[in-house]
């Protein structure tokens, strides 16, 4: 594979050289300091009780840029699978593991498992929450698939799409239920703000973490016939 | 508050659960639930544009916070108007698309999850029309790509799939632009809120730097002349259906975009040299997609080539729009017009394409012969799509070019008058040299298999409707001026 | 006051680096790295610029927008990778480079 004529990399290189230029100038004109929305946040998370910023404004202020964010992520579980030779079987992607590396997992996994737990359960005050705890559950899920581990005959397709949902769902359904109540969507009623986030993150978290496992195994299995040329 | 007042929250949510839940379910019964939930959209737009032309803008506090700590959303003229577009295509591409999909076997379109894809798009159309917010644009930008992307890929051929990926390359370097646009933005403004941003003196290098990126990125996703590479291909590969949205409504989605940064965040004079830029690439598209209409052999790239010259004169527009230090209503109304009316005259125009292609077997032109005789309503449907974006009278697309012309003359910028009136005649050439061919002694296709009804009559309802909209431009323009800021009032010849 | 500064130009020069790539390199796995060195260097930026509050603790606003966006750039790899994935597995091919298809304008 032969690299391009010298010529035509000209262009591209004007255009990176150029950005790089203008994004520094930018950068370099901006004042030292600047509060930004922080101060606003910080006062108006703090009468909230959700005393770590930053799940304030994912899950509270700026809510539906998450619940847009997780469509996207469910949205690219959806078109992966649509690209698929084949349907997903129960195959393991390698060997049933061997003595070390199955008494590996079957340390780690538990304790990953644990981790996410943790992650979502303190993400209202310290640094954790859906994404981070989804992103555990995920690499646990990987591990298992590398290592070996098959999905069990009893998980069905059906059963994995409801898994891969769910956090949709009951975002999208805790989102419309102020609407009953005569709020706006998202407007979570402040007696319950809490353990609605709770709710959310726990089950989003499930998603994530069954995306994650999905993206991968969809696009590492072997080839059975495919082509439809 | 009662239901009206929910109806932007109602436009976006539904499609979304509509989405879950056909991906969840995956029955028989999936393209029915897909036509429902198109209807119930389609009514909750057009209650949306009654209750603007009614009441005036309103915008809708999401969480109840309000910007600039929360998200909004806007419904005003401009975006109940594009939701409106969606929803009106949106709904005839869906029952063009029942038939079109459910045929053959299942596993040729991802194994029934096209419609998930297809209700995820429409979700993100929606959100990008009616929000308020510039980093929630992003999202919607990504939401819009992806889905995009994955219904052009789901031919499932190396073709598909290739102009898909070019199409996904291009996508993301727009996204990452745009988002560092944004970085750049907030980061000197300390806002992301679109109303409030505009209100705020948005000055200084590194707003203006933003400012441009964010423009940038939107212009590459618009396929504007020189960065149009990917859209050619990428319209003309997909599914019939799918390339009907595409150039309907997907190109439209970024060009909204600029839109509201255009008329909202920024004011006139912020960024010299913008406007004339964009009006004068746009120019370039004109004539250079309607030249390569004229080049192409196959019906579906010269559709797709048609895309990239019409998206052009919207670019012509933006100049016109803020010449003499204020906005002039006109041409806003003008080049939503032309956005309506190519959206409908497109859409039908790709439904057809796809109807011949599948009666022939192919899309090549020079053996189309006789098409007029074996399906005259397809090439009529052809024919009214070309009437309109060529801008004969009496058509919504003749109004809208119409408006446009005028507005360049009366603003004194007469140059961008002769390329769109280059590009009149070049529409013309190719739009004849089509139906030429249909008129023309020939076998016409072979007429074996059975084609549903609708999928004669979708696209030829799609063109006329374009057609007709020309009576509609009155009430358009009062539509699209509710909740623009207006410096000079201009009022329709 | 400088520390944050090295952090968003260096996000400014990744950026730059991976627009470069993206553009010039056919092979799809080389673009796919380009535009997660893009994303990378955006969020960077937010995070550098970020850190400019007057009370010492960064602005949450764009640690928000820089989780949102890794998701995003998560999902999308996953995207380009299975589509590269599909296209090897049909052509044998990874580059979707001009020279390879029809010449359209």
């Amino acid at each position: 594979m032969r690299d391009r004529l010298p010529g035509s990399q000209l262009i591209p290189l004007v255009t990176g050289a150029g950005l790089f230029a203008l994004v520094t100038r930018a950068i370099l004109s901006l004042p030292g300091e600047s509060a930004g929305l922080s101060v606003r946040v910080t006062e108006t998370a703090a009468e909230n009780g959700i005393s770590n910023v930053v799940t304030a404004v994912l899950l509270d202020f700026r809510g539906y840029d998450t619940l847009l964010e997780i469509a996207v992520l469910m949205l690219v579980t959806v078109a992966v699978f649509s690209l698929r030779e084949t349907t997903m079987s129960p195959t393991p992607l390698s060997e049933r593991p061997g003595p070390v590396l199955g008494a590996l997992t079957r340390t780690v996994i538990p304790v990953m498992l644990l981790v996410a737990g943790h992650f979502v359960w303190i993400g209202s005050s310290r640094p954790g929450g859906a994404f981070q705890a989804g992103a555990v559950i995920g690499a646990a899920g990987i591990l298992l698939a590398l290592s070996g581990y098959s999905r069990p005959k009893w998980v069905g397709p059906r059963a994995i799409s409801w898994v891969l949902s769910i956090g949709l769902l009951v975002f999208v359904g805790v989102a419309v239920y102020p609407v009953l109540l005569g709020e706006e969507l998202l407007q979570y009623p402040a007696e319950s703000r809490k353990a609605l986030i709770l709710v959310i993150e726990a089950l989003l978290t499930l998603s994530i973490g069954a995306s994650l496992v999905s993206l991968f195994i969809a696009s590492a299995s072997p080839r059975v016939q495919g082509d439809r040329e | 508050m009662t239901l009206v007042d929910h109806l932007p929250a109602a436009l976006i949510m539904t499609p979304l659960a509509g989405a879950a839940l056909t991906f969840v379910t995956r029955r028989r019964w999936d393209p029915a639930l897909v036509m429902v939930t198109a209807v119930v959209i389609t009514g909750l737009a057009l209650a949306l544009s009654v209750r603007v032309l009614a009441e005036g803008a309103f915008r809708y506090r999401l969480g109840g916070w309000g910007a600039p700590l929360g998200i909004d959303l806007v419904a005003d003229g401009i975006s109940a108007l594009f939701v409106l577009l969606a929803a009106v295509v949106g709904l005839a591409a869906t029952a063009y698309a029942t038939s079109y999909f459910g045929t053959g076997d299942e596993d040729a379109y991802g194994r029934g999850l096209v419609w998930a894809l297809w209700l995820f798009l429409w979700t993100a159309l929606n959100a990008l029309f009616l929000t308020g917010d510039v980093f929630n644009v992003y999202v919607c930008l990504e939401l819009v790509g992806i889905s995009a992307v994955a219904l052009v890929t789901l031919g499932g051929g190396a073709d598909a799939l290739r102009a898909g990926a070019r199409y996904l390359f291009a996508s993301m370097l727009g996204a990452m632009t745009y988002l560092l646009g944004v970085a750049l933005l907030y980061s000197a403004t300390g806002h992301l809120d679109m109303a409030t941003l505009g209100s705020a003196p948005t000055q200084g290098i590194a707003a203006s730097t933003g400012l441009v990126l964010m423009v940038s990125a939107l212009v590459l996703k618009t396929a504007l002349v020189p960065v149009h590479f990917w859209l050619p291909t990428a319209h003309a590969a997909a599914p019939s259906p799918v390339s009907a949205v595409l150039s309907a409504l997907v190109v439209k989605g970024s060009y909204y975009v600029i839109l509201r940064l255009v008329l909202d965040v920024t004011y006139p004079g912020q960024l010299p040299g913008l406007d004339v830029t964009l009006g004068a690439l746009g120019a370039a598209s004109i004539v250079w997609g309607s030249v390569q209409a004229l080049l192409q052999t196959r019906v579906k790239l010269l559709v797709a080539y048609s895309t990239v010259a019409q998206i052009g004169y919207l670019f012509v527009a933006i100049p016109l729009m803020r010449a003499d230090g204020g906005i002039v209503g006109v041409a806003v109304t003008a080049a939503a017009a032309h956005a309506v009316s190519h959206g409908l005259a497109k859409a039908g125009f790709f439904l057809s394409a796809g109807s011949l292609q599948h009666r022939f077997g192919h899309d090549r032109i020079s053996e189309m012969a006789g098409a007029a005789r074996t399906t005259p309503v397809l090439a009529m449907a052809c024919a009214v799509a070309g009437v309109t974006m060529m801008g004969l009278p009496p058509s919504g697309g003749f109004v809208a070019k119409w408006l446009l012309i005028l507005t360049s003359i009366n603003v004194g910028q007469w140059w961008w008058a002769a390329v769109m009136i280059a590009g009149g005649l070049l529409s013309a050439a190719y739009t004849f040299r089509l139906v030429a061919v249909f008129v023309a002694e020939g076998a016409g296709d072979p007429g074996d298999a059975h084609h549903p009804a609708r999928t004669e009559w979708l696209p030829l309802l799609l063109a006329s409707a374009a057609a007709l909209l020309a009576f509609a431009i009155p009430q358009i323009d009062t539509l699209v001026r509710i909740g623009m800021n207006l410096g000079r009032a201009e009022v329709l010849p | 006051m400088s520390s944050h500064l090295v952090y968003a130009l260096v996000g400014g020069l990744l950026f730059s680096i991976g627009t470069y790539g993206l553009i010039v390199r056919p092979h799809m796995i080389h673009k796919i790295i380009s535009t997660n060195f893009m994303g990378s260097g955006v969020f960077l930026v937010l995070i550098g610029l970020g850190n400019r509050t007057p009370s010492g603790v960064p602005d949450p606003v764009p640690q928000a927008m820089v989780l949102t966006g890794i998701v995003v750039t998560v999902a999308l790899t996953a995207l380009s990778l299975a589509i590269a994935k599909r296209y090897f597995s049909l052509t044998g091919r990874g580059d979707i480079s001009e020279h390879r298809e029809e010449r359209v304008g």
